[in-house]
């Protein structure tokens, strides 16, 4: 099992912060940028799909999967979404993605006097962290 | 009524759980803040003005700390009813340390005011008859982190000051009307 990416996106869709582990390829930053725009574009539809359809009212989905990867996503009360990709053998993380939101995003970004509240995660501290936490999972690579 | 103590349960323990500062700390360095504005802007609605700003600046952020430490799945809002509660047991008791009370709502359920007795920032203060007179909310700051806040959850509100006891009212009452809903927004492409 591996872990491949980490996308947080803001309440406007900018992604605010990214990382990737284990792969090969470096990507420009204009494949980057258009990554950003579909993923946020595919996971929009793919909420208001999710809750146009459902009988009752429901959550939102926690994660899809091909047989490449498995991408999982947690939305914050507060608009934010995270978004891990793993490969497709990784079970439910939306536990750890709750944790990431509550005690690494919102003690080590969130409440940081220099992050603006809708802007890029560029504090150091907040890297480390989340290193640090997926660190823990033993097999993120 | 069971989702108000619900609600006071969670306010209870989620402000024993986090982390406190001395308040006579806090209204001390509020009491140096509003005069310094006073100072600067020499104008008392400027300063109510300033104060609001300020606090929408806080309530922006501290609603993912209130989100975060408070768990709200216990008690999520649904509706607008559910939000006033959420705010005056949870969301007070966390950051101030008291309950206050949700009282006159209007027909549409659209509007309520928040009714409370204690307020720390108000401790020690005396206000000069000028201000009074000329209409300084000392806690002004209140209402604009309650804006902040609301607005990151898809709420557009707006809240005013009615009552202090700075100013020879019993209790403070701060009154808040929900204007709408916001829609999330839908990614432009160029």
């Amino acid at each position: 099992m591996v872990l491949y990416s980490c996308h947080i996106f803001n309440r406007q869709g900018t992604c605010i912060y990214h990382r990737e582990w284990n792969q090969k390829a470096k990507k420009t930053e204009q494949q980057l940028e258009e990554e950003y725009k579909l993923m946020y574009g595919m996971i929009f539809s793919l909420k208001q799909f999710v809750t146009g359809i459902a009988p009752k009212e429901s959550e939102c989905f926690h994660s899809f999967k091909t047989n490449t990867y498995k991408l999982h996503f947690y939305e914050s009360p507060t608009g934010f979404k995270f978004i891990i990709i793993t490969d497709p053998n990784v079970a439910q993380l939306t536990d750890h993605l709750k944790h990431i939101y509550q005690k690494i995003f919102v003690e080590f970004a969130a409440t940081n006097a220099l992050h603006k509240v809708d802007g890029k995660i560029e504090g150091f501290l907040f890297a480390q962290q989340l290193q640090t936490y997926v660190e823990q999972w033993g097999w993120y690579n | 009524m069971s989702n108000i103590a619900k609600l006071q349960k969670v306010g209870d323990s989620t402000f024993g759980r986090i982390e406190k500062i001395n308040s006579e700390l806090l209204t001390m360095t509020y009491g140096s803040l509003v005069t310094q504005l006073l100072r600067d802007f020499e104008d008392t609605d400027a300063v109510n003005k300033q104060l609001e700003k300020m606090g929408h600046k806080i309530g922006v952020r501290l609603i993912e700390e209130y989100m975060a430490k408070s768990n709200p799945s216990a008690g999520s809002c649904k509706e607008f009813k559910d939000t006033a509660e959420a705010i005056a047991k949870v969301g007070f008791k966390m950051f101030l340390g008291f309950n206050a009370q949700v009282t006159s709502w209007n027909q549409e359920q659209t509007q309520f005011s928040l009714v409370f007795q204690e307020n720390p920032l108000n401790d020690f203060v005396e206000l000069p008859e000028r201000l009074k007179t000329e209409g300084l909310f000392y806690s002004n700051l209140l209402c604009g982190v309650i804006r902040g806040a609301l607005e990151m959850v898809q709420m557009r509100v707006e809240c005013i000051f009615v009552k202090c006891p700075l100013r020879g009212d019993d209790v403070s009452e701060i009154k808040v009307t929900l204007i709408d809903y916001l829609k999330e927004i839908v990614l432009e492409d160029e």
